[in-house]
């Protein structure tokens, strides 16, 4: 009898060791993601952005768990990674009913004009000693 | 005596416990090592340097202005570590950009970049990258750096020559050679310490790394 349950454990162990090798399997570089500082607008929740180690980068609603992907065929000079249409619609989906097209507007000016400043000191100062 | 089945049962379980175990020490008692290069790391001359050439430390970044964990460093630990160390003259930040492209408005931005910090003042520029990363792709930038080469000689010989591009060159193979990971990583005394630091913790490494000095 006592030896009918001890054939046992050798099975209930190496599922045991299984089940514990398979859960600890390190995921780490499979998907990379990141909270991500929506810049444009402040009263949004913000999203986390994923990326894939193939594949291109999505943005994540964290309340919804919608996945907004960047395409990177449709990459530009001013959009390296083809993500500028993933994040207006993650501000149309998410952000609108918070805050105006005028007050996004005003925002995206404010953003160009602080770029521009950084840009016009970068020209004006850096080669001076 | 033992039968094959019971032969058979005795190995599964003295295989099962001995892998159970190899996993628990693993997991519990083995603490990862921090990895040591052979050979310290010496500061070159176009090295983008934040602090004085006597600090106690030498810090060695391996970054680029495209990593978003290099640019959060900058941002939220960087403030702080300059205010504690750098200031003081404790811990110097030798910054290496590295970026394997082929890509020539990134190849020119980086080229800008250590030529304006050799023969300029690099901090405007630092922060402009830092914030806009993706402005070394625009027009007006491109205009700035065709601006730096008609003011100044120097820089104009350092991007357009081949130093920066070497050096450039340089830092890629160094990472390289050295088998890094990934950025940001940084190497204080040979120590190999990979990705992104709170504050805390690089705080720890760094008290460690002058405590040693000390002794």
């Amino acid at each position: 009898m006592i030896m009918k349950k001890i054939k046992f454990y050798p099975f209930l162990l190496s599922a045991f060791v299984a089940v514990v090798a398979v859960s600890c399997v390190d995921i780490e570089g499979e998907e990379f993601c990141q909270e991500f500082e929506l810049v444009t607008n402040p009263t949004c929740e913000f999203p986390t952005v994923c990326c894939p180690d193939e594949g291109d980068c999505y943005y994540l609603a964290p309340s919804t768990g919608k996945k907004y992907p960047c395409n990177s065929s449709l990459a530009t000079a001013n959009d390296k990674d083809g993500c500028n249409l993933a994040q207006e619609r993650y501000i149309e989906d998410n952000c609108d009913t918070k805050i105006s097209a005028a007050d996004r507007k005003a925002i995206k000016l404010e953003l160009t004009a602080f770029t521009r400043e950084m840009m016009l000191k970068a020209r004006n100062y850096s080669l001076c000693y | 005596m033992l039968n094959k089945k019971k032969i058979f049962y005795i190995l599964i379980l003295t295989v099962s416990i001995t892998i159970l175990a190899i996993v628990v020490v693993k997991t519990f008692f083995i603490k990862d090592k921090v990895r040591q290069i052979d050979n310290e790391l010496s500061q070159r001359d176009l090295d983008i340097v934040f602090g004085e050439d006597t600090a106690l430390v030498p810090v060695f970044l391996y970054a680029n202005y495209g990593c978003p964990y290099c640019r959060k460093f900058f941002s939220e630990v960087y403030p702080a570590i300059e205010k504690e160390y750098i200031d003081s003259g404790k811990v110097k930040i030798i910054l290496r950009l590295t970026f394997k492209t082929a890509n020539q408005d990134l190849i020119t931005a980086m080229k800008a970049s250590v030529c304006v910090n050799k023969f300029g003042n690099y901090e405007y520029l630092h922060q402009l990258i830092l914030s806009q990363s993706n402005i070394v792709y625009t027009a007006d930038f491109h205009d700035m750096i065709d601006d730096f080469i008609d003011k100044d000689i120097q820089v104009a010989e350092c991007i357009l020559g081949g130093a920066a591009y070497d050096y450039l060159k340089q830092n890629i193979e160094e990472f390289e050679a050295l088998k890094l990971k990934g950025v940001p990583t940084f190497i204080i005394d040979r120590k190999v310490y990979y990705g992104f630091k709170e504050y805390d913790l690089l705080k720890k490494i760094l008290n460690y790394h002058l405590t040693q000095i000390n002794n």
